[in-house]
């Protein structure tokens, strides 16, 4: 079972090794907010959560076909992330939303919240969800 | 098999049931937008993959995303194109050294949309006329 805790421990710890120093002071929820402040594509953002959802599943690099966009309005970036998750060995969509109404159109893609680090861990659990991975405070929901 | 001319004409009928007042009359014209001002790249990509699902009669889902090319000479109008056939949640587009599920072209010319709606009628089984431009 995959703590919240973990997850946030994880993502900290995937940052500071990527893009700090490795030394622990750099932090995730600084990067979150140094994208939303200077409008920059968010590229470690983006990585770390990809990364932590790797480290946390277990699954090895590649077995997940990953597409992601920062969703803009006319101005600036809008703080959610739209992500494309594929296994890759079966080729399903595992971000697939499929409607029961006619009118409604499938979808593939998922646009997440990513303004805080509260938010990109529970990104992390949603997709580790979608993995099989159990995850504290989602054991019984459907996935 | 499909001609190239059927491509075209459902590109052009597939565009005038997206186009909202005020938008561009054509397809072709939503393409000039698209290359000359850098707007609209949303609606080309959608036309495209509409048009996909109309001429293949398949149950699709697809994910469009306009981008912005660092470099407009070796790779101009790029759009990234993701396509799942819904019964079997399958991603089409899948591949790659790293697995990415998308698939980019660059769509700045109505033969760069014929090509790419080529290319994925090609994934769902079905030949049209001319090869693809990849």
């Amino acid at each position: 079972m995959v703590t919240r805790e973990q997850i946030k421990k994880t993502l900290d710890e995937i940052y500071d090794a990527e893009y700090g120093d490795g030394d622990g002071e750099a932090k995730f929820a600084d990067g979150i907010a140094f994208w939303l402040q200077n409008g920059e594509y968010p590229f470690d953002v983006i990585e770390t959560i990809v990364d932590a959802v790797y480290g946390l599943s277990g699954r090895p690099r590649n077995a997940l076909g990953w597409h992601a966009e920062p969703l803009r309005d006319e101005w600036s970036y809008t703080g959610e992330i739209a992500f494309v998750l594929v296994d890759a060995e079966s080729g399903r969509c595992l971000t697939l939303q499929r409607s029961d109404r006619p009118e409604t159109e499938a979808c593939i893609s998922v646009a997440l919240p990513i303004t805080t680090e509260e938010e990109a861990v529970d990104a992390v659990a949603y997709f580790l969800r979608l993995l099989g991975v159990p995850v504290e405070g989602l054991e019984g929901a459907a996935s | 098999m499909i001609t190239r001319e059927q491509v075209v004409e459902a590109l052009e009928r597939t565009f005038e049931g997206l186009s909202e007042a005020g938008k561009p009359l054509t397809f072709v014209e939503a393409l000039d937008h698209w290359t000359e001002r850098g707007c609209g790249g949303d609606c080309v990509a959608e036309t495209i993959m509409r048009t996909v699902a109309i001429l293949s009669g398949r149950e699709l889902a697809w994910y469009c995303n306009p981008m912005v090319s660092e470099d407009l000479d070796a790779y101009p109008y790029p759009i990234a194109f993701v396509l799942v056939d819904i019964p079997t949640q399958r991603c089409l587009t899948l591949g790659g050294v790293n697995n990415t599920p998308h698939v980019t072209f660059s769509i700045g010319t109505l033969d760069d949309a014929v090509a790419a709606v080529g290319y994925f009628l090609s994934l769902l089984g079905i030949a049209v006329e001319e090869e693809p431009l990849l």
